[in-house]
């Protein structure tokens, strides 16, 4: 699992008293890391760079840790770090994205012309952060439930098959198909939901 | 459940939903699915809502197909998080004195056993350090206790007790002294002498690259100190300028810290894949996670005296990942091109500590120490006490010409190294050039300036930024390039060189992206020298550099494309150009022609000005030891050498009008005295090093006032041959 680092760790669990939250720290950095990353790359940052970046604002939230425990109506604390750290990524790579340099040769005015909208790097990040939970939901669904139910929902919802082709690879019933791939379902959403409403 | 149902119901199917028979499903109910559109779909329904179905299939397919972006690397992740480690925690005094039992004291901060803590005065990577008093002994103390959250940790607290072992082991004047060591607590502490002063590191800080004289002295310091240690069998392996202590007032260097040393036949503590030094100062091996002994401490040691001259790190880079990469793949920037007050002698000390290969290193601690030492004492006694032997050997090893260190540096860059196979003939013709009227002088200028961190309306160029910034100028347009820390070249089109030709002289603005360079040029002959003020100066008030100083000159030199020096070349050229024929001819005659023309003593001016006449290209003039000296030119005469206090050397090269292969070129060496007099002459044909050949033919002429015949000597390499390694590839 990825972690942030030790001193960062340590600095916020002095400052966090509740378990829960450190616990939702290492989880949101697990999460919310790879996001940010993706978005950076898509972008056109070099790995290094999104890296970097990931790097940023991952520490830039940590820093404003304390004035979320300074709120009198503080709510979650996973819906802060998530707020905070999607304005923190937007503004990074907005700001980032307009360092006058051309890359590979490009003259910086293109890139300049090409700055993208704010609402555009945040709505990106949103959606990735979106399909990021549900990664996370299905690889925890994936060991819970028979290999063959697994595989009803994975080739004829992510593949693409047919229920009667998906049927004939698994020699399986149709019947069997329409059951496992919604049992599947389910429970992919109630994870997501769980994590979203049990923050 | 009814096995003959065959109507639809919501609640049969949910409870299928909610079971896991792993395929054995309910006959009659599977049968009344397989049939009936209508709960194939309430089934998916129930499910899930339609959206949500899309999100998943969206969310999986996308990273089951590979992906169009890189998947995030989980390992890389864990190296850069560690590169938050660089960042210092904020330990506040109210947070340490949780540590601790209350005082008993008011003015103190809290008690630990028999110590008074006094105050909170760092934070390292594995603990806190307090100033405390010791109540029994009466005597101030520095005490080290392991952050809470390690100490629960068992491999930590071993590190811990380690750490103490080991450094309690070594009694030494360079190594901070232990006190006490007290494990069995529920947090572990390291009880240390107290040393009033500050950090090497913070010493940097504060003043910039320290004297000749301080570096020595502290080198040698350390030097000895970890001599002591490796004597233990002890590797410190995190020897960095925040580990050293400067004693207040004598200053006296002593080394702390010896978190991650361990003796180096302790093997239960297996290599775990984490890199716990601090990258910056860490050596090769350690950056690619090898097993390390006492030579990888000499490497951080080279890395701390290059910090010392230059002020800065010698691999700095965005991530710690592109730090370790340029540890270990990179050559630091020459020393003397960030400090000029540097000794060559030191630079080359600097250079052999940091090897890449530790049997390139010095085999020891001590010895290191040792030299150190000598060339204090030359340092401080020149006249008395000559330049150790080793250390003037070395310095005689790592000379090139400028001409071959040029291509030596164009080699070790990432982007240039595939080039480098054509470049190098390639950078010998753009750099071409003949005599041009002045009004198309700055349309044809070519060059490249290392730039680094220039002014930018004022403000500092943010640290650790930009790497390996420079200014190129390409006929009237110049360009920033740099090269990202992945090696990633990147240029951005800056503007139009704008000179008033009518003006040999006068103030020029390069307005950058960034910001803006002021800077002095003149405009002489075929050059145009500018000079700027570096890091964030004002416009230089004259082309005066001093020692030390923050400007920077830089002589660009009029050229033709090489698309056009072979059109040109016939035209032009016809009536001065030398034998356009690629036989030796034309290097024959002007090897007996160039020592004809230069005879006599005359004045550097002149010899500059005749080779500039005849179409020589890379003069350079630059202050010369003897030994480097002797090395060029070996029939010079020494002792009238001696006598004269040799001081400068011009190096030029020239090549046929219409050259497309470097290995045609001439290189020329003219030594001059005290009195800027011509001393002497090497001419030979230039070797580029990349050809792995070594002409051996050199025509050395001595014109030493004692020694006025013209000794025409065949030398027995020549001088770029003959010192030139090979380039690393």
């Amino acid at each position: 699992m990825p972690t942030s680092s030790p001193e960062t760790r340590a600095s916020l669990i002095r400052r966090l008293q509740n378990a829960a939250d450190v616990a939702s720290w290492d989880e949101f950095v697990g999460l919310y890391g790879p996001v940010v990353y993706r978005v950076a790359r898509g972008r056109g940052f070099q790995a290094a760079d999104a890296d970097n970046l990931v790097q940023e604002v991952m520490f830039a939230v940590a820093r404003s840790v304390s004035q979320w425990l300074e709120r009198a109506d503080r709510g979650s604390f996973r819906a802060w770090l998530l707020r905070i750290a999607r304005n923190e990524a937007a503004d990074t790579i907005l700001r980032r994205a307009t360092r006058p340099l051309g890359r590979d040769g490009e003259v910086a005015t293109r890139l300049l012309s090409e700055l993208p909208a704010r609402d555009e790097v945040s709505s990106r990040l949103d959606l990735e952060y979106e399909r990021r939970v549900f990664r996370w939901a299905a690889e925890r669904v994936r060991p819970t439930v028979a290999p063959h139910t697994w595989q009803a929902f994975w080739l004829t919802h992510v593949e693409g098959l047919s229920i009667e082709e998906a049927a004939k690879q698994l020699r399986t019933r149709p019947g069997n198909i329409y059951v496992g791939r919604s049992r599947v379902m389910a429970r992919i959403k109630e994870l997501v939901q769980t994590y979203e409403d049990n923050p | 459940m009814n096995t003959k149902q065959t109507t639809c119901d919501d609640r049969s199917l949910l409870a299928m939903l909610q079971t896991d028979s792993g395929g054995r499903e309910q006959e009659a109910i599977l049968k009344h699915i397989e049939q009936c559109a209508y709960c194939q779909m309430r089934l998916e329904e129930l499910a899930a809502d339609r959206d949500c179905w899309r999100k998943a299939g969206e969310a999986l397919s996308a990273s089951s197909q590979g992906d169009d972006v890189e998947q995030w690397d989980g390992t890389r992740s864990q190296l850069s998080y560690s590169h938050l480690a660089d960042f210092p925690v904020v330990w506040t005094e109210s947070m340490a004195r949780q540590l601790l039992s209350p005082p008993s004291h008011p003015e103190m901060l809290g008690r630990l056993g028999r110590y008074e803590v006094e105050r909170l005065i760092g934070a390292g990577g594995m603990g806190v350090v307090f100033k405390a008093f010791d109540t029994e002994l009466h005597r101030p103390v520095a005490i080290k206790v392991l952050v809470p959250y390690l100490a629960g940790s068992g491999p930590a607290r071993k590190r811990f007790a380690r750490e103490a072992r080991a450094a309690a082991a070594i009694v030494h004047e360079h190594v901070v002294p232990i006190h006490n060591v007290e494990t069995e607590r529920d947090t572990p502490l390291l009880v240390m002498q107290y040393i009033a002063g500050e950090s090497l590191q913070s010493r940097i800080d504060r003043t910039g690259p320290l004297e000749t004289c301080e570096i020595l002295r502290i080198g040698m310091q350390i030097a000895s100190g970890l001599s002591a240690a490796h004597q233990q069998g002890l590797v410190h392996r995190d020897v960095k300028p925040s580990n050293v202590l400067l004693e207040q007032g004598i200053e006296r260097a002593l080394i702390t810290d010896f978190g991650l040393a361990r003796a180096t036949d302790d093997a239960t503590l297996t290599r775990s894949g984490v890199h716990p030094g601090t990258p910056q100062f860490m050596s090769p091996e350690q950056a690619q996670g090898e097993p390390v002994d006492a030579r990888s401490d000499l490497f951080s040691l080279g890395s701390v005296l290059y910090t010392m001259c230059t002020g800065r790190p010698p691999f700095r880079a965005e991530s710690t990942l592109s730090v370790l990469r340029r540890i270990a793949d990179d050559e630091p920037r020459r020393i003397r091109q960030l400090n000029p007050n540097i000794p060559e002698w030191l630079c080359a000390i600097v250079q052999k500590l940091m090897a890449k290969a530790p049997a390139d290193r010095y085999s020891c601690a001590a010895d290191v120490a040792a030299l150190l030492e000598q060339c204090l004492a030359h340092h401080q006694q020149p006249e008395f006490i000559s330049l150790p032997e080793e250390a003037a050997q070395l310095q005689q090893d790592s000379y090139r010409s400028p001409f071959t260190r040029f291509l030596y540096r164009k080699a070790r860059s990432p982007m240039t190294k595939i080039l480098i196979s054509t470049a190098a003939i390639l950078g010998i013709i753009a750099y071409y050039w003949q005599s041009l009227p002045v009004s198309q002088a700055v349309a044809s200028l070519q060059g490249e300036w290392l730039l680094v961190a220039a002014e930018r309306d004022g403000n500092p160029t943010p640290k650790d930024q930009f790497f390996n910034e420079r200014l190129v100028i390409d006929g009237n347009r110049y360009s920033r390039h740099q090269t990202a820390p992945d090696g990633t070249e990147i240029h951005a089109d800056e503007g139009k060189l704008s000179i008033d030709q009518k003006d040999p002289a006068g103030t020029i603005d390069l307005k950058l992206s960034m910001g803006t360079i002021h800077g002095l040029y003149k405009l002489t002959g075929d050059e145009l020298v500018l000079c700027v003020t570096r890091e964030g100066g004002p416009r230089p008030d004259s082309f005066q550099t001093k020692a030390g100083d923050q400007r920077m000159l830089q002589t660009f030199r009029r050229t033709k494309k090489p698309e056009s020096v072979n059109a040109s070349a016939q035209t032009d050229e016809a009536d001065k150009a030398p034998d356009s024929e690629r036989d030796t001819t034309w290097a024959k005659s002007w090897m007996k022609r160039i020592p004809e023309q230069l005879s006599g003593h005359i004045p550097r001016d002149q010899v500059q000005q005749w080779m500039r006449d005849n179409g020589f290209e890379n003069i350079v003039s630059e202050d010369i030891t003897l030994d480097v000296m002797k090395r060029i030119h070996p029939g010079v005469d020494e002792a009238a050498m001696q006598r004269d206090g040799v001081r400068t050397y011009l190096h030029g090269l020239l090549k046929p009008a219409n050259a497309d292969d470097g290995r045609d070129a001439i290189e020329v060496y003219c030594l001059f005295d005290a009195a800027d007099k011509l001393l002497a002459l090497t001419v030979g044909p230039l070797v580029v090093e990349e050809s792995g050949q070594t002409e051996s033919t050199a025509h050395s002429r001595t014109a030493s006032p004692v020694d006025d015949d013209d000794t025409e000597g065949v030398g027995p390499k020549s001088p770029s041959g003959d010192k030139g390694e090979p380039v690393k590839s």
